[in-house]
């Protein structure tokens, strides 16, 4: 129809406009359209429709879209970048702020070690002032008078970093910002309280009991150690000294004999409430030496402790010295760490000098340094807190008289006891509060000099010939301190040995205690600077000396240090082993450096990447050939596990010198025969990724052949870190144990073990226990490349998923073949892998370092 | 500290004057005639205007004693004079008026009334036909006086149905406004340095005030006309630019400021209420159509209808705007009138403000989204309706009578089908099959007239309303004449290398001069730019080598051009274009001049020639076949 008619239409019918309403009151509301929460529409849907279906609003949304997208992204672009150079900001700051804290620290230092000298000169002062009859009269107020020299102390080391702080105030500024204030005042105050903690703080067991009470001493009737308490009246010390004692009693049978010189006060009367020890009063005073002597015969203990009555036990102190008695049978006297009540250590065991004076080892230092924290062989112990057999007591006569009244009487006696040819060890695992001074109350002043000085003379004419090797006083004595070590060796790994979770711990471990037996000191270090127990406790009970942050600094402020002290300095591991290199040969030239290559991990890289057949692997492993052969080519000695690794590098570095240091295993028993087993073992630590790889392609491929084979039969599978792919394996058959502490009952149980590799380098620590304890093995060649096995003798062997699985079965079912395979597998663990073959290639390193030495 | 607003009983009104007679004529005047009971003193400022006339005149004032003049030797500038008036008397309240306004009866007292309303008042600014934030009928928009309307009897309706109402705005607006003397003696006068001639001046002044605290209002119940940019001529959209710059630099906070306020329009109430007003006294019938949202058809009808009748009625349409609410909205072009109400709550007040619209007549083209009260909606305001279908929605919910929109409905009176159908896609009310035709064949029944646009839909409504007579009127459409337009394609991508650039120029070219000319792209170009329909230009986007001669086969072009800037070595896309033996145009370049030599129909252009020139080549290519170009080329 035409507009216009349509026009006319339309309008024809309309009448003017109607009277309208009056406009009524409208909420405000109207006005404003409502919001509608829009539909969310995918960018692929607004694309389908604007573009591939040409819809054009939708394009035009489309474009907006995007546009808001972009923006968004740029935005967020934008914020990523300010955030990553912010990042670099406060990374860079950081650096700043270390430099400038490790500026504090050396400030820091340096004034302590003035401040130790001008408090080392104030205490001779004290120490002339205390030995004064004054003093002995107030012994009871000294802990208080103690407290009151620390307080000046402590707020000099305040006022001193609060005179730093100005210059600082930027850093703070920083710290705060970044990190909150509370981090800034831990950092302070860490600061302010920290060498207190170490060096200058109270000793906890500083204070003497406040007055004497009743307590009863559990003695025994059998006892095993009779602790000798001699006394001449400060009867609160020794009722100090038996209440720590009493404590000890729970462990150990003991007995106790406190020995009365004599005192004007009856040590009995002053002491009723004591019960449980015996008091013994000599008719006259004997002195100190004889009076111990005297107490010897009286004891009936096998161990005889003479203990200070000025000397507080910590808890298992006898225990631990007993432990270092018995477990060694060369050992003959051991002498705890003495402990000044302000924290310090007064001595960790004694050096005897060429003119028979005599040194206390690290004396005022902080007690829980590292070198004074594993157990070692000394000159003397300290007659305070000596342990020591009855029958060595009196087949040398007690203490000797001809050092009467006191002093050098306990060092003759270590002196013979070593020439006798057992050995007096330190053990700080037993430590003692020394009220030192207290105790020779007979003794003046002067009286004490005079003996010292006539003592130290008579104990030189009579140990001239052996004191002849003893360095001059004072020489260098961080060596003399184990001057009987062969060979000084250091070992850096990666990481603390923990030889519960991996088989390098294990090797390292037990090289360290062959190391040891061949005469060797050998000082630990982990890379990481790391701490942990009970490695770090183990080994230094074990003699080794293990050093950790904060003590240390770094690994090359170590070589720095003491590099020049040590014969032997081996680096377990290329990386570990290359940022040091450089620190060796500069600071112990004379060193002979070793790299152990634990395995040789280019190696193990290669094969994989050629398993994987990845590229990507493939140059990560060419970078670490090429590190780790200029690791080799750096060194003075190469040590790898296999002869396999030998001749590869031999090819490969033809002048580095390489010798094999393999696995070590000490043959375990053999309990449970082919019928009393059942079951399939895997053992591996599941950081090394070979094991990981080994696990799930066993899991994958063997374990369903295996199902038909030998139904019912479960694999368990044990090591340390299983990560979630590996716990994911957990099925019917197929039990993943994890971590277990003691593989032992496992290698007694199972029937069969199994250790699938496809890749990976060196010695396979788990294939050569479970050979050890007689467990049957089927391995990949891979598993026990290096050994020098022979096929379905000592193992049997087996690649592809089904002749594993098959070789599995055959041994799982064949009991003869399982007894054959079981013995030969003991006798090639004995021949190969002892500690006796590992001390041969042990006796050609030290040889090698000797040649070195003089030449 | 400060003295209260009006603390002096006179009020300066300072008009700076420059050029412009007639309208600088009819300001002073109005503003000399609008009787006003605030006491106030006229302060004229000839910024030594360069038209005698006025300058003469405002002198006669003058000497009369009705207004102050202050006359320039030479010209100072706006804000100069701004200043210097304000300086006039440093105690009074002061209005800034320009010379392009005119103001109502009674407009001084007003606003002031209005800065007297609020505490710590800085400017106070009416509505005005051409004030950014404070314009009116269009928000934020030049506009002229609505149509049949002047400035008073506009005012007279802020006046009565915005009384006393404010509202606070980020800023002022110059032509007309009040600014107390306590904030002139707070933050200082105008920026002369920085906005010498004018714009920006009172953003600037507003702004300082607003930092210290002090506010800005709308004086909601009045209206001044202002024409806008007079005084400043031609330079002004410069001017405008650098003070935004300025304005923009000082103080960040304003774009957001007044970005925020238009989003929020607080003074929207202010001006519906005018509208509304506005549509009460209007003299023409309204008519409320009635429709859906879904666009398409139904809504080019509707929008066609409201065009058609702009001369006759007052259009308005109602439609829903989700499913909750509906929407209407004044369809002239100009006005901005819209509502929004929720059907559950605000039926009432959408009846009742159609009510006091006065809607002579109601007509229907679709319900759907609609609330059912929709139907009813005509009886409500006593009015007679007319329905026009555009599909079938009477008869079946579907609307289109299929089930799914795929199929024709196979059993339009089945029961059992249409059941089955309809538990698939329900009725919009819920209704079934009987109840919803027995509601539309009332609703029809009662209607004026139903109109439907074809023979056989009056048929198939008729099979089911027998009783129905639909009207046949088919859709007014003036039929466009449809020309002869020639295609020319371009072949291959399309780089500035290939001459892109000049493709877009041909293009601009065409649609300037409204030449019959497409330009076809085969291939695509290599950056976003004007395409059809805003130029005659278009492309099919990348194809595969194999399939260009399908491709030119479905395009049918009518020429070939060529529009290579660089010499070509060969051209294989040209060998593909003189295949057809349709004209090619190609730049006398490269290979193009011995390749085309001895091909009947080319047309050779010298490198760098104007879009224009190749667009007229062009045609006469094509329109003869013998051009005299090609004689020409080949010569």
């Amino acid at each position: 129809m035409a507009p216009e008619e349509y026009r006319r239409n339309l309008v024809a019918p309309l009448a003017p406009p109607p009277t309208a309403a009056a406009i009524p009151k409208l909420p405000p509301g109207i006005w404003f359209r409502p919001a509608h929460t829009p539909i969310p529409v995918s960018l692929k849907d607004l694309y389908e429709t604007g573009i591939e279906s040409g819809h054009g609003e939708t394009r035009a949304h489309l474009k907006l879209r995007v546009a808001r997208y972009d923006y968004e992204l740029d935005l967020a672009n934008a914020q990523l970048r300010n955030a990553t150079a912010e990042i670099a900001r406060a990374g860079g700051e950081r650096v700043q702020l270390r430099r400038e804290l490790e500026d504090i620290h050396r400030l820091h230092e340096q004034h302590s070690r003035d401040l130790e000298a001008a408090i080392a000169a104030a205490r001779a002062r004290i120490r002339d002032f205390e030995e004064s009859t004054f003093w002995k009269a107030s012994a009871p107020l000294r802990y208080i008078a103690h407290k009151a020299k620390e307080l000046p102390r402590s707020a000099r080391r305040i006022a001193h970093q609060t005179r730093l702080i100005p210059p600082r105030l930027g850093t703070a500024r920083s710290i705060a910002r970044d990190q909150g204030l509370v981090e800034l005042l831990r950092r302070v105050g860490a600061k302010v309280t920290k060498r207190a903690a170490r060096s200058a703080g109270i000793h906890r067991r500083a204070g003497l009991e406040s007055r004497i009470e009743a307590l009863h001493v559990p003695a025994s009737d059998a006892p095993k150690v009779t602790v000798i308490v001699p006394t001449f009246g400060q009867d609160l010390h020794t009722f100090t000294c038996l209440k720590a004692v009493a404590a000890e009693a729970a462990v150990v049978p003991l007995e106790v004999l406190v020995m009365d010189d004599c005192a004007p006060v009856a040590a009995a009367d002053a002491l009723k409430g004591v019960t449980g020890v015996r008091f013994e009063r000599n008719a006259q005073n004997l002195g100190f030496l004889r009076n111990c002597n005297r107490a010897a015969t009286l004891a009936r203990g096998e161990y005889l402790l003479f203990l200070n009555n000025d000397a507080v036990l910590e808890p298992g102190s006898i225990a631990a010295l007993l432990r270092v008695l018995e477990g060694a049978p060369d050992v003959g006297i051991a002498g705890a760490k003495l402990v000044y009540p302000d924290g310090r250590l007064q001595e960790a065991g004694g050096i005897l000098w060429r003119d028979g004076s005599a040194w206390n080892v690290g004396r005022g230092e902080d007690p829980d340094r590292p070198e004074h924290n594993y157990v070692r062989d000394v000159d003397y112990c300290s007659g305070a807190c000596l342990l020591i057999a009855k029958s060595l007591f009196e087949a040398n006569g007690g203490f000797d008289e001809l050092y009467l009244p006191a002093y050098y009487e306990d060092a003759d006696l270590c002196l013979k006891v070593r020439a006798a040819g057992k050995r007096v060890v330190y053990q700080p695992a037993a430590e003692a509060v020394h009220f030192e001074g207290v105790s020779h109350g007979v003794d003046t002043a002067s009286g004490v000099k005079r003996h010292q000085v006539d003592n130290q003379s008579k104990l030189q004419q009579r140990w001239k010939s052996v004191l002849q090797s003893h360095r001059v006083n004072g020489v260098l004595p961080r060596l003399e301190r184990d001057r009987d070590a062969k060979h000084r060796v250091l070992l850096v790994e990666a990481c603390m040995l923990t030889p519960d979770h991996d088989a390098g711990s294990v090797r390292t471990w037990k090289l360290i205690e062959v190391m040891q037996r061949l005469g060797a000191k050998v000082t630990f270090v982990a890379a990481n600077l790391e701490h942990r127990e009970p490695y770090v406790g183990r080994l230094q009970q074990a003699g080794v000396e293990v050093l950790y942050a904060p003590y240390v600094t770094s690994i090359d402020a170590l070589i720095e240090e003491r590099g020049v002290d040590f014969d032997i300095i081996i680096l377990a591991r290329y990386y570990v082993a290359a940022p040091h290199i450089d620190a060796v040969r500069r600071h112990a030239p004379r060193a002979l450096l070793v790299l152990d290559t634990i395995d040789l991990h280019y190696l193990r890289q290669r094969r994989l990447a050629a398993l994987e057949k990845s590229s990507a692997l493939a140059q990560g492993a060419q970078k670490t050939h090429q590190q780790e052969i200029d690791c080799i080519q750096r060194s003075d000695v190469t040590w790898v596990v296999s002869e396999v690794e030998r001749d590869i590098l031999s090819r490969e570095v033809p002048s580095a010198r390489v010798l094999v240091q393999s696995l070590i295993h000490d043959l375990g028993p053999r309990r449970n025969g082919f019928g009393e087993r059942a079951g399939l073992l895997f053992v591996g630590g599941f950081r090394h990724p070979p094991n990981i790889d080994a696990a799930l392609w066993y899991v994958g491929e063997i374990a369903p052949l295996l199902a038909e084979m030998l139904p019912g039969v479960t694999t368990h599978f044990i090591g340390s870190n299983a990560p979630r792919a590996i716990l994911d394996l957990q099925a019917p058959g197929i039990d993943v144990v994890g971590y277990v502490p003691d593989l032992e009952p496992w290698l007694e149980r199972c029937r069969v073990s199994v250790s699938p590799l496809r890749y990976g380098a060196g010695m396979k620590g788990k294939v050569i226990e479970s050979m050890s304890h007689g467990l049957p093995v089927v391995a990949t060649a891979m598993s026990v490349e290096g050994m020098r096995l022979a096929p379905d003798k000592e193992a049997v062997m087996a690649e592809e998923p089904r002749a594993f699985a098959e070789a599995v079965a055959r041994l799982y079912r064949d009991e003869g073949l399982w007894n054959r395979v079981s013995q030969s597998a003991r006798d090639h663990v004995k021949d190969h892998f002892s500690r006796e073959v590992a001390a041969e290639g042990l006796g050609r390193l030290f040889e090698i370092s000797e040649h070195r030495r003089r030449g | 500290m400060q003295a209260p607003f009006g603390a002096h009983p006179l009020i300066d009104v300072i008009i700076p004057v420059y050029r412009g007679f007639a309208a600088t004529r009819r300001s002073i005047e109005s503003a000399l005639a609008a009787k006003c009971a605030q006491p106030h003193e006229l302060i004229v400022i000839d910024d030594a205007s360069p038209e005698p006339e006025i300058s003469g005149w405002l002198r006669t004032l003058a000497a009369s004693g009705q207004i102050r003049l202050v006359a320039h030797e030479d010209n100072r500038g706006f804000v100069a004079s701004v200043n210097e008036g304000m300086r006039a008397h440093r105690d009074r309240d002061v209005v800034l008026l320009n010379s392009d306004t005119e103001v109502p009866e009674g407009w001084l007292d007003r606003l002031v009334q209005c800065a007297q309303r609020e505490p710590h008042v800085a400017t106070v600014t009416p509505f005005s036909n051409n004030a950014t934030i404070c314009s009116y009928p269009r928000f934020a928009a030049g506009n002229g006086l609505p149509p049949g309307m002047d400035s008073r009897s506009l005012d007279a309706l802020f006046r009565d149905y915005n009384a006393a109402v404010f509202v606070d705005i980020p800023t002022g607006v110059g032509s007309c406004m009040l600014i107390t003397r306590s904030a002139l003696d707070q933050v200082g006068e105008f920026d002369q340095q920085a906005f010498g001639r004018g714009y920006g001046e009172e953003v600037d002044f507003c702004m300082r005030a607003s930092r210290a605290g002090l506010r800005h209002l709308l004086c909601a119940d009045l209206f001044v006309f202002h024409e806008g940019e007079v005084s400043f001529g031609s330079d002004a959209a410069g001017l405008r630019e650098r003070a935004q710059a300025i304005v923009d630099e000082r103080y960040p906070e304003f774009q957001l400021a007044v970005r925020d306020f238009v989003k929020r329009e607080p003074a929207r109430p202010a001006r519906r209420r005018v509208d509304l007003a506005r549509l009460r006294a209007s003299a023409r019938p309204r008519v409320l159509m009635v429709t859906h949202a879904w666009g398409g058809g139904v809504e080019r009808h509707v929008r066609d209808l409201a065009a058609l009748l702009e001369a006759d009625c007052e259009v308005l349409v109602l439609r829903p705007d989700g499913k909750e609410h509906v929407e209407i909205r004044w369809m002239r072009a100009g006005e901005e009138f819209e509502a929004w109400f929720e059907n559950a709550t605000q039926w009432r007040d959408c009846v009742a403000m159609l009510r006091a619209i006065g809607i002579s007549r109601v007509h229907y083209h679709h319900i759907h989204s609609l609330p059912p009260q929709v139907v009813y909606l005509a009886r409500e305001l006593d009015a007679a309706y007319d329905v026009t279908l555009h599909d079938y929605y009477p008869i079946c919910p579907q609307y289109h009578l299929s089930p799914d929109g795929a199929h024709p409905c196979e059993a339009a009176t089945g029961a059992g089908h249409c059941t089955r159908c309809l538990d698939e896609r329900p009725a919009q009310w819920p209704m079934d099959l009987g109840e919803w035709r027995a509601l539309f064949g009332e609703f029809l029944g009662a209607a004026a007239r139903v109109i439907v646009p074809s023979a056989d839909a009056a048929a198939r409504v008729r099979e089911f309303f027998p009783y129905v007579e639909p009207l046949v009127w088919s859709h007014p459409e003036v039929p466009s004449a449809i020309r002869r337009i020639f295609k020319v394609a371009l072949i291959g991508g399309q780089s500035t290398m290939k001459g892109a650039r000049v493709l877009e120029a041909c293009a601009e070219d065409a649609r300037h001069r409204d030449l019959p000319l497409h330009l076809r792209v085969l291939g695509h170009v290599d950056r976003p730019m004007p395409l059809w329909p805003a130029v005659p230009l278009s492309i099919t986007g990348s194809y595969a080598e194999e399939t260009l001669a399908d491709l030119i086969a479905v395009e049918r072009p009518d020429a070939f051009l060529f529009l290579s800037q660089v010499p070509e070595t060969y051209s294989y896309t040209l060998s593909a274009a003189m295949q057809t033996g349709l004209p090619v145009i190609a730049p006398r370049l490269g290979a193009f001049p011995e390749r085309l030599r001895g091909y009947a129909r080319h047309v050779l252009v010298p490198p760098g020639v104007p879009a224009a020139a190749i667009n007229d080549a062009l045609l006469a290519a094509m329109g003869a076949p013998e051009s005299r170009e090609v004689t020409a080329a080949t010569s």
